[in-house]
């Protein structure tokens, strides 16, 4: 026994010394010692080794390919950058927990892209825990193209930088406003002629509207998602009280929707509806499977979603059961008519996704010439639009898709973003910067682009929340606080809309729970990094 | 006793039989005792780049955490709602099951009844999760029965009150049909001429059943509740997943449902181990619990 605690005590002690090395917080730099080997230039030349190259795998490209690797673009983009990548996928689905698996098993790619603001303690961590490394010297030294964008648009690098000043990631960058709003409301036009009404602009038209529709025997008049990505996203009804539905910026004060009265009001709101049978009764059910049949099958008279993704399929799926069916799409809902929309759907144009490079990398200088490629005139193109004469061709200066893209006759009866996610990776994001003159064309049906501009007349950018770095230990408390106060949110909100817990439980707790849960302790924070990156 | 020499002779005389273990101690050490010393991570501050040896120590502060956290009655107490439930509904379901097919005259009929009630084990449980979610939808069959009769549709996997009663109902249907298998064979050997002799006496079916059956199986029964007592608190955290949502996290959020989210959709390995460990230890403390009142009670026990 005695030799037993012996050695306990000793493995005790040899273990904290060793935590004592391990804890050393070094400036996180990879040394300076950097240097470049290969020529300017592309294609770049090397020996062939294999650039690893992580990232998960859209829908446009999984529904005919199981890799990025089978597709014309990865191809293309071997030939191109002369260097040998070999892209790996996540399970789709299960993007979030292979990610950290990986992370955790320390067997890393040379690339991975992912949004690193979910990393867990922040992208500063992700440096120090030496999962990837700072990219100030590689962007100085091997990537011309990102350094002269960041030295172009500042807001882009700071955006993608951490708090002691690293840059993290080759980001994805909307290149245009156009790029950053696609998600909002549309109503089945034919339903509202019917009823004899016009489009909702306020939330009691929007009451109106919807009451009529349960009694022409819609039985969903009112279908959309309310977990916390779509709410955030979205802003549904939330706005026309006064607030988002996540961190958004008042005149310099950093605010939190969920914690405000309007958040209240607005559970109130969506409490009534579900009462009344204005609420798709399964709203909570994410499935997107039973949402699209919802709306194609006719059972729903106003929706919420994308313009592309969701609209681009339950547009054509409605008209396939009722040739009558035609879709509007509405301005974000305000209180008294004639109001500008405070709050809509628009993302930053960029911060936090990207191509970032690993500490284990062996080719850190090929993996940065890969990525850098993206950002050049060449790259740009090859991203956007793929390879002239196949897919594209010039047409008055504007770089049009050829019908290989926008037939689906003659591509196989794939829709535009599938035979998109063929050649390019425009219709979803990557490290480059995307181009306006793409997401016109995506949109095939004319509805959509004039979507884009309704939902887009709103001031949702003016009090955006940037990506604005946060320490260590700041993300590390935050997310502690917010990872608690997601879940009982989501779980209270659900509960109460759909009667399960009485709404006067619901307005006497909930702002107070907040408070108890830490909510203000975690504005302070955001605030904290918001005050610091406005000083940058 | 263990002298060197009766070592080295039954080392002679059994080395096959040493060597046939081996493959089963391997598992054993290599699957079920390594990783163990991943447990330590529990009191780390764990850091994936740091490795688990060099991760800061941090004591008990994840256990500290998970105690005076928002979370903690409600995941235990689920914990425990839904295993004390499984094992007092589930536990007794085979064994009726058993009894009801032993009583059958048609033997083809009880083969065929077997039959039908063994194979949803063998669906995958993904399959069976969806099967529920369409059974229990707002268009679903048990609503379809539930309106016929007068009652109003709804979806009951936005319930939190049914979720326990879903849970458990579809557990019994996937395995009570494999779960009768072992007491039907026991069943089988059961001495006929005491069913004769009963008969001659007077019993009828029920006395029968009662006073002959029951005993004679009685020591397997036992031997596979104190099995079942073992598993008790390893709720399969998968099918919890498959069917829960916020919606329900009030009735359904288990250790292990609650120990995935934070491990591996919050990338928190250390309090998640933490909290895992702590469900170990509740469960090893159940058996034990359970093994000494077997052992005092009918003198039949795991060790």
């Amino acid at each position: 026994m005695k030799k037993f605690v012996a050695a306990c005590l000793t493995a005790g002690m040899l273990a904290t010394a060793l935590v004592g090395c391990g804890t050393q917080n070094q400036p996180t730099t990879t040394g300076g010692t950097f240097t470049k080997t290969t020529e300017d230039g592309y294609p770049v030349q090397n020996d062939g080794q294999e650039v690893s190259y992580w990232v998960s795998l859209s829908g446009h490209v999984s529904a005919h390919s199981q890799s990025l690797n089978d597709t014309k673009f990865a191809q293309g983009l071997k030939e191109n950058t002369g260097i040998n990548v070999k892209f790996q996928h996540p399970t789709i689905g299960q993007e979030t927990e292979s990610f950290n698996l990986m992370i955790a098993s320390r067997d890393l790619p040379d690339i991975i892209e992912y949004g690193w603001n979910k990393y867990s303690g922040g992208p500063e961590k992700a440096i120090t825990e030496k999962t990837i490394i700072s990219l100030n010297d590689v962007v100085d030294q091997v990537s011309p193209n990102i350094k002269k964008l960041f030295e172009e648009n500042a807001d882009y690098r700071k955006a993608n930088t951490t708090e002691t000043g690293n840059i993290y990631v080759y980001p994805f960058i909307r290149g245009d406003q156009t790029l950053c709003t696609y998600m909002g409301a549309m109503v089945r036009k034919d339903f509202l002629d019917k009823a004899g009404l016009q489009p909702p602009e306020t939330i009691e038209e929007w009451e109106t509207m919807l009451r009529k529709f349960k009694e022409m025997g819609i039985k969903s008049p009112l279908t959309m998602r309310m977990d916390n990505t779509k709410l955030s996203q979205m802003n549904q009804f939330i706005g026309a009280y006064g607030a988002a539905a996540d961190f958004y910026v008042e005149d310099g004060k950093v605010k939190y929707g969920p914690a405000e009265d309007a958040f209240v009001q607005f559970v109130e709101l969506m409490t009534k509806w579900y009462s009344e049978g204005l609420l798709d009764s399964n709203f909570t059910d994410t499935d997107s499977k039973r949402l699209t049949s919802v709306v194609a099958n006719g059972e729903a008279g106003a929706a919420f979603g994308s313009a592309g993704g969701d609209f681009g399929s339950w547009m054509p799926a409605a008209k396939k059961n009722d040739p009558n069916a035609e879709f509007v799409p509405v301005p974000y809902p305000v209180l008294n008519k004639g109001d500008r929309p405070k709050f809509g759907n628009a993302d930053l144009p960029t911060g936090g996704y990207g191509a970032a490079i690993t500490a284990t990398s062996q080719n850190v200088e090929l993996a940065a010439r890969l990525l850098d490629y993206g950002y050049g005139e060449e790259g740009h193109m090859y991203y956007n639009f793929g390879i002239e004469g196949e897919s594209y061709n010039m047409v008055d200066g504007v770089p049009t898709y050829t019908d290989i893209i926008l037939d689906t006759e003659k591509n196989g009866g794939l829709s535009v973003g599938q035979a998109m996610g063929k050649y390019i990776r425009a219709c979803y994001n990557g490290p480059f910067v995307q181009d306006k003159n793409y997401i016109s064309q995506f949109y095939t049906d004319p509805v959509q682009t004039e979507a884009i501009n309704v939902w887009s007349d709103n001031d949702q950018l003016k009090y955006a929340m940037p990506n604005a770095a946060m320490t260590e230990d700041e993300n590390r408390e935050y997310t502690k606080i917010i990872t608690d106060i997601d879940t009982y949110r989501e779980e209270i909100m659900y509960k109460t809309i759909t009667g399960t817990m009485s709404l006067d439980d619901f307005k006497a707790n909930y702002l107070n729970e907040m408070k108890e849960r830490g909510i203000e302790r975690a504005i302070q924070l955001k605030q904290q990094a918001y005050d610091r990156y406005n000083k940058q | 006793m263990y002298t060197k020499k009766a070592i080295a002779k039954d080392w002679r005389r059994n080395w096959k039989l040493y060597l046939l273990m081996l493959p089963v101690f391997a598992f054993y050490i290599i699957f079920c005792y390594k990783p163990m010393y991943g447990i330590i991570i529990a009191f780390k501050d764990f850091q994936p780049g740091l490795g688990i040896m060099q991760s800061p120590w941090i004591g008990f502060e994840n256990f500290i955490e998970f105690f005076t956290g928002n979370y903690f009655t409600r995941t235990l107490s689920n914990t425990l709602i839904i295993s004390i439930s499984n094992l007092v509904f589930g536990f007794p379901a085979p064994i009726i099951l058993a009894l009801l097919i032993n009583e059958v005259v048609h033997k083809s009929f009880a083969k065929t009844v077997q039959t039908i009630t063994y194979m949803p084990h063998f669906v995958s449980l993904v399959v069976v999760c969806g099967l529920i979610r369409t059974f229990v939808a707002e268009d679903g069959i048990i609503n379809y029965i539930i309106t016929f009769f007068g009652g109003e549709a709804s979806n009951l996997l936005q319930k939190p009150e049914a979720f326990v009663p879903i849970y458990i109902i579809s557990g019994i249907w996937q395995e009570i049909g494999w779960g009768s298998i072992i007491y039907l064979a026991a069943l089988a050997g059961v001495d006929q001429e005491l069913y004769e002799a009963a008969s001659i006496d007077g019993a009828g079916r029920l006395r029968q059943t009662w006073s002959i059956t029951l005993p004679s199986i009685l020591p397997t029964i036992i031997t596979l509740f104190i099995l079942r007592l073992g598993q008790m608190m390893n709720i399969g955290f998968e099918k919890i997943i498959l069917l829960y949502s916020p919606m329900t996290y009030e009735t359904a959020d288990v250790i292990s449902s609650y120990t995935y989210r934070v491990g591996l959709q919050e990338f928190r390995y250390g309090y998640s181990t933490a909290v895992g460990l702590f469900n170990s230890v509740i469960n090893f403390v159940l058996i034990f619990i359970a093994n000494t009142i077997s052992r005092k009670v009918n003198d039949t026990s795991l060790w």
